[in-house]
């Protein structure tokens, strides 16, 4: 294989891979930015829409892919959708106005009931996401490129144009956009603040299990599998700067490509580090991500 | 709001008063040895002493100053390694190496904190995570220096004058002496400017910048209290087993020290003691259970964060307050049932 094969496979690689946190990054981004919290439970919503895809495709077996697909999707952003508005009407909105700090703990513990709760269903081996649709692999210039790859980019930005359609072109999208640049004055103008509050959580917890059903069929499922990708998520968001929902897209291709290179070309051992050396070196120079837009606020 | 307002009673009468009460506490604590006599019995309660050194070190970060430590399981464990290396392989002895713990543990966790304590509290919480993992990563896979996934063997136990300190009586009694002063140390801290400085820092950031005081360095001062306690914890930690692995500090024993905050009452240095003992007894009992005692910690933590967000030693104030003892006497005293609801400090619980 020459050298540019390899390159270009791992890019494509680093793609799909970068989709699942440009997914995740957008939920942070989004609960942020209009709610003004961090939920650490995002990274499990992951986790779940993976179980729930899973556990729908086995239900129906056989069916045709052209079918099952969009079923397996819709099921499992539906099941995401449900627990993202309840986490927000029985965790976050009672623990709002408690002590500072209640909030972030309370999403954490939400995330350790969750995975526990994964692995008393599920189990706690690691299991396969049934194969739902094989294609052959695409060749490209002399190569082969995994179709999943491709499905899983093209799934993504097609996910992320639909909700940026919702997000800029719709009536709730401007309600969004509203609380989010200042949450008392759209409440004033008649924005019903509990409403968008809960449509943020269900939306960023169905992007999250896009990325479970997307990515589930390349790896093995398990109850933990949320934490990893939920630092990664979290990575991102900040790469893009946090809150400012373009870069989260960016910033999470970015760190996909960038970790598969790091695996080819320096250390496979160094794969998820580099991650974490990203988010230090960012929240030290960059605190306001890549384009410089961001709702962090420095003291 | 009821949170702050609450809060803030609970800190006005943290470790004041009726101080024969906690001697005494302290004396039946020590007289324990003499009516317990099983060993692992004695070993719980000694461990539960090394979490309850934990849980007032990050009550300090979490309750006090307002941000979230999610790694501090990592910090235990630089203490705990520090001693276990320093004693069996420069034969240092085990009384000069516990301050190191405690020296070491800041140092690594101030390069690690300082980057992320002057942004908003999130940041730091996240970075904390990374922190527990890389540290769990590095002492698995560092075989060269911390022995790898087989941890450490044949830590010297502590000595005074000759004797020999053991898992037992002896252990106990030290542990609980250490725990005692750093309660000691954590209450004149926190009673002091110090710690008001550091609910200010918690409270209102913003308004706490305008009146002058650092609050980055508020926050850092805070964090680096919170490391000490972790590794001199850490240190004890060692010398107590003889033998450290990275199995005993893992994200579940970090998250289960914010709980053991949570539960008892932050920003309440009894509740962190209280909260820890409490989570060391649960544990015990759920000894054995594997799946259900991660279950038990996340289900602990959002319940007493739901329905105790004050926790249990802020519970005894809210129950006070929302019997409304003063709304009951002026019914009786005007005789105007209606006439509540409008007023200004109507509704205001």
């Amino acid at each position: 294989m020459s050298e540019l094969t390899v390159f270009l496979q791992q890019l494509f690689a680093g793609l799909s891979v970068g989709a699942l946190y440009a997914l995740l990054a957008l939920g942070y981004s989004l609960i942020l930015g209009v709610c003004k919290i961090i939920n650490l439970a995002q990274g499990d919503t992951y986790m779940l829409g993976a179980y729930i895809g899973m556990s729908i495709a086995l239900c129906v077996p056989g069916l045709s892919p052209l079918l099952a697909l969009p079923l397996v999707l819709i099921g499992s952003m539906l099941g995401a959708a449900a627990f993202g508005s309840a986490l927000e009407r029985l965790v976050v909105r009672p623990t709002r106005l408690t002590r500072p700090g209640n909030l972030l703990v309370a999403t954490v513990g939400v995330s350790i009931v969750l995975r526990n709760a994964a692995m008393l269903i599920w189990g706690s081996d690691a299991r396969p996401f049934p194969k739902i649709l094989s294609l052959p692999p695409i060749p490209l210039g002399g190569m082969y490129i995994p179709a999943d790859y491709l499905i899983v980019v093209l799934v993504t930005l097609l996910c992320v144009s639909v909700f940026s359609m919702v997000l800029y072109r719709t009536k709730v999208g401007k309600a969004l956009r509203a609380v989010s640049q200042d949450r008392d004055a759209a409440a004033l103008v008649g924005v019903n603040l509990s409403m968008t509050d809960s449509t943020v959580f269900a939306v960023s917890s169905a992007l999250g299990a896009i990325g479970g059903v997307l990515i589930g069929p390349l790896v093995f499922l398990t109850p933990y599998m949320g934490a990893l990708g939920g630092l990664k998520g979290f990575t991102a968001a900040v790469l893009g700067g946090l809150g400012y929902l373009p870069g989260a897209v960016v910033g999470g291709f970015t760190l996909g490509i960038l970790e598969n290179l790091t695996a080819a070309y320096i250390s496979s051992q160094y794969r998820h580090a580099i991650a974490f050396l990203v988010l230090v070196v960012f929240l030290v120079v960059k605190p306001k991500g890549i384009f410089g837009k961001s709702v962090v606020v420095k003291l | 709001m009821s949170g702050p307002t609450a809060a803030g009673r609970a800190e006005r009468g943290n470790g004041k008063g009726r101080p024969y009460l906690r001697l005494l506490l302290l004396l039946a604590l020590a007289s324990v040895p003499f009516w317990i006599s099983n060993i692992y019995y004695l070993n719980v309660m000694t461990m539960a002493g090394l979490y309850v050194i934990l849980s007032l070190g990050l009550n300090v970060l979490f309750g006090y100053a307002g941000q979230v430590s999610l790694g501090h399981a990592g910090f235990y464990a630089v203490g705990a390694y520090t001693v276990a290396l320093l004693t069996t392989k420069s034969s240092l002895p085990f009384w000069v190496c516990l301050p190191l713990a405690g020296l070491v543990s800041l140092l690594v966790g101030l390069a690690w904190s300082v980057p992320t304590l002057k942004l908003e509290g999130a940041y730091l919480a996240v970075a904390t995570i990374g922190f527990g993992e890389i540290v769990r990563l590095v002492l698995v896979n560092w075989e060269g220096l911390t022995g790898g996934p087989m941890g450490v063997k044949d830590i010297p136990r502590p000595t005074i004058l000759g004797f020999t300190m053991r898992p037992g009586p002896s252990y106990y009694w030290l542990v609980l002496l250490f725990a005692a002063g750093c309660y000691v140390c954590a209450r004149n801290l926190l009673n002091s400017h110090v710690g008001r400085l550091f609910v200010a820092v918690r409270d209102d950031p913003v308004a706490c910048l305008s009146c002058g005081a650092n609050v980055a360095r508020l926050k850092i001062v805070a964090f680096g209290i919170s490391t000490i306690y972790a590794g001199v914890a850490g240190g004890l930690y060692a010398g107590l087993t003889g033998y450290v692995a990275p199995t005993a500090f893992t994200s579940d024993e970090s998250i289960s020290i914010l709980a053991m905050v949570v539960v008892g009452g932050a920003a309440s240095n009894e509740g962190a003691v209280l909260g820890a003992l409490l989570i060391a007894a649960a544990r015990e009992m759920l000894h054995g259970m594997q799946t259900l005692s991660g279950l038990f910690y996340g289900l602990i933590i959002l319940l007493a964060i739901l329905f105790v967000p004050n926790g249990l030693v802020g519970l005894s104030g809210d129950i006070v307050r929302r019997v409304p003892l003063h709304r009951m006497l002026r019914w009786r005293g005007r005789g105007i049932p209606g006439a509540q609801g409008g007023g200004p400090n109507g509704n205001h619980s």
